[in-house]
């Protein structure tokens, strides 16, 4: 089990690695940030200036170098548009899109558990294909769509909701709500699979046979032993979850990661996007290894084997 | 039927690969007959015939409604029949049929959509299966060089990429494709490991078949049916990413018509004319959905365990 996670998180690493090379590259391809940032009647002596203040007139080779001597103490360079540390930017905009990922996902999570389960009692009944295909539409539905139609009924309509920007409670309701919808309909068709396949399982007739309540044998026996496959895809739903929250976090103003490496990209931030990049990685890479250790910890025989 | 008596010398069991098959022909599903007593699936394949419908004839039918101005005809509301029937979606800021734009811009939005998962499932399959077969070092720095792709977020990098090579339909399927490679190549490989010690093949190369045949002859054909599987559903997904690009002014760009860049255009008037972006949107979610739901009915058809228990349920 150790080997196996070390050489997981081995992997994981040299990945980052060709990540960061691959972002570091195309980003500086994207163009000079001195024909965004000075005006266009700059004068030629005040545009060499400029990039030689901010670096970007040595070879990009050289440049390369420094930003890895750079990150190997954690500093990973100064924003150009905010002239302050661009890990400090990042850090700021994390605990937003981290509270965004956690309640779309613990409300993904327990209705898909609540669905997949009810749907799985008789597989092909009306419940089920209600579900399935109401889960299937949810995974279906484009999420700016599904944001801009929420927007124009609860926002424009009702009034009862914020457009965008942050504040309150009530400015989490929509971009959680859209969010939501997705994760939700794919993990219930996964809870749905893997609940109808445990319910065929042995170990559920055995406690049929002893008398144990229904509601216990779903929700004790067979749900435990579904729950494999539905850890495998919240994590495979991890970096989804950024590309979803990129799009969301634009439309409704709301400043996180997303939103924050979106603008970055658009106005040539490159110290930003690098951070963001490789602090995004290193979330996914520290998630990954959750996710095994819940794997151990739900299944014996990956825990003693 | 007369057998004839197997030589003692021979292995008694088949080998398995001839069994499943032997199956697999035995119970070929009549797909019609399973289409017609699924009313969601028939729905669903109805909706993407009416697609093709459109995009065949589409701009021949109202290319004129959707590209000409007419800007005493702006933004008409949805359920408005000044203008023709044509206008019944509503007109957007130019005087632009909505309906027409929609029927028009079908063509563009599937075309990138399919050319970038067709692209991607050879491209990937093929590298999959050189990777799963050759092995070594070079499988490996395929490996880990998909496992970067996969790692992050592709609309990031779409848009990095995108920037760098300025939008274009032909840019946007390049970054679709890419975005969607590492899937195939991981599976393709993964069936090949598989393969490539079964019996079939050490017998191929045995009888002097070179690495290339083997490939080509014996493996592609096994890995075909999984990766076809994958690719059903992964054109729903890349549909999805090319609206989101679009949507976010870095996909497909104004003249052309794409159900994404409409609900971009139409987003600046949600709150006096929200069927602009209303409509497009909806074509997007009902065809994705349809992909989806035909998949999964396919899915169902072909696998006798699923095709029995619901001809049970059906009979009960």
């Amino acid at each position: 089990m150790r080997d196996y996670v070390l050489k997981r998180m081995l992997q994981s690493l040299i990945s980052l690695v060709g990540l960061v090379i691959l972002v570091f590259f195309l980003v500086r391809l994207t163009g000079s940030p001195a024909d965004l940032y000075l005006p266009d009647d700059a004068s030629e002596a005040a545009r060499q200036e400029y990039i030689r203040i901010h670096g970007l007139d040595r070879p990009m080779i050289v440049q390369f170098g420094e930003f890895l001597r750079d990150l190997a103490v954690l500093d990973l360079g100064t924003s150009i548009r905010q002239a302050r540390p661009a890990v400090e930017i990042v850090l700021e905009a994390y605990p937003t899109s981290l509270a965004l990922a956690g309640w779309t996902m613990l409300f993904a999570t327990t209705g898909a558990i609540l669905l997949g389960v009810w749907a799985s009692v008789r597989p092909t009944g009306v419940v089920d294909r209600i579900i399935s295909v109401l889960s299937l539409a949810g995974a279906s539905a484009p999420n700016f769509w599904v944001a801009l139609t929420l927007i124009s009924i609860f926002a424009v309509g009702f009034r009862l909701l914020p457009t965008s920007g942050i504040g309150g409670w009530e400015y989490w309701v929509l971009p959680v709500m859209v969010l939501t919808l997705r994760p939700l309909g794919l993990l219930a068709q996964v809870v749905r699979e893997a609940m109808i396949r445990a319910l065929t399982a042995p170990y559920v007739r055995t406690a049929k046979a002893k008398g144990v309540p229904f509601r216990s044998i779903l929700y004790v026996h067979a749900l435990r032993n579904a729950s494999l496959p539905v850890l495998t895809m919240i994590g495979a739903q991890a970096v989804g979850f950024i590309n979803g929250s990129v799009v969301i976090e634009s439309i409704f103003g709301f400043p996180g990661v997303g939103k924050l490496l979106i603008d970055a990209i658009r106005m040539r931030d490159f110290a930003v996007v690098q951070a963001g990049v490789v602090i995004t990685a290193a979330v996914i890479f520290l998630m990954n290894i959750l996710i095994d250790l819940a794997y151990a910890a739900l299944d014996p025989r990956i825990r003693h084997g | 039927m007369a057998i004839p008596p197997a030589p003692t010398e021979m292995p008694r069991p088949q080998a398995p690969e001839v069994q499943a098959e032997m199956v697999a022909t035995r119970t070929r599903p009549a797909y019609l007959h399973f289409l017609a007593r699924d009313p969601v699936a028939l729905l669903a394949a109805a909706w993407l015939v009416l697609l093709i419908v459109f995009v065949v004839f589409g701009e021949w039918i109202v290319g004129d409604a959707a590209h000409g101005l007419n800007l005493r005809a702006r933004a008409l509301p949805f359920g408005s029949t000044e203008g023709g029937w044509i206008n019944v979606l509503g007109t957007d800021a130019l005087g632009r049929s909505v309906l027409a734009r929609i029927i028009v811009g079908t063509k563009v939005t599937l075309g990138i959509a399919l050319t970038s998962a067709v692209l991607a499932l050879l491209i990937g399959t093929l590298i999959g299966l050189w990777a799963g077969f050759v092995g070594g070092w070079t499988g490996r720095v395929i490996m880990q060089i998909s496992d970067v792709l996969q790692s992050f977020p592709s609309i990031l990098l779409a848009m990095v990429v995108l920037y760098v090579l300025t939008p274009s339909p032909v840019n946007l399927i390049l970054v679709l494709t890419v975005g969607q490679l590492p899937v195939y190549i991981r599976v393709a490989r993964a069936e090949v490991l598989e393969l490539r010690e079964r019996l079939f093949v050490d017998a191929a190369r045995v009888i002097g078949a070179n690495s290339r045949q083997i490939i080509r002859l014996h493996i592609a054909p096994m890995v075909a049916p999984t990766v076809i599987n994958i690719v059903t559903i992964d054109f729903a997904l890349i549909m999805l990413s090319e609206s989101s690009l679009s949507f976010l002014g870095i996909g497909v760009q104004a003249p052309t018509i794409t159900w994404g860049l409409m609900v971009s255009q139409g987003k600046d008037y949600l709150d006096t004319a929200w069927w602009m972006a209303f409509f497009p949107g909806l074509m997007i979610m009902l065809t994705t959905l349809s992909i989806n739901l035909m998949a999964n009915w396919l899915r169902r058809v072909r696998d006798p365990r699923e095709r029995w228990r619901y001809e049970r349920a059906k009979a009960s």
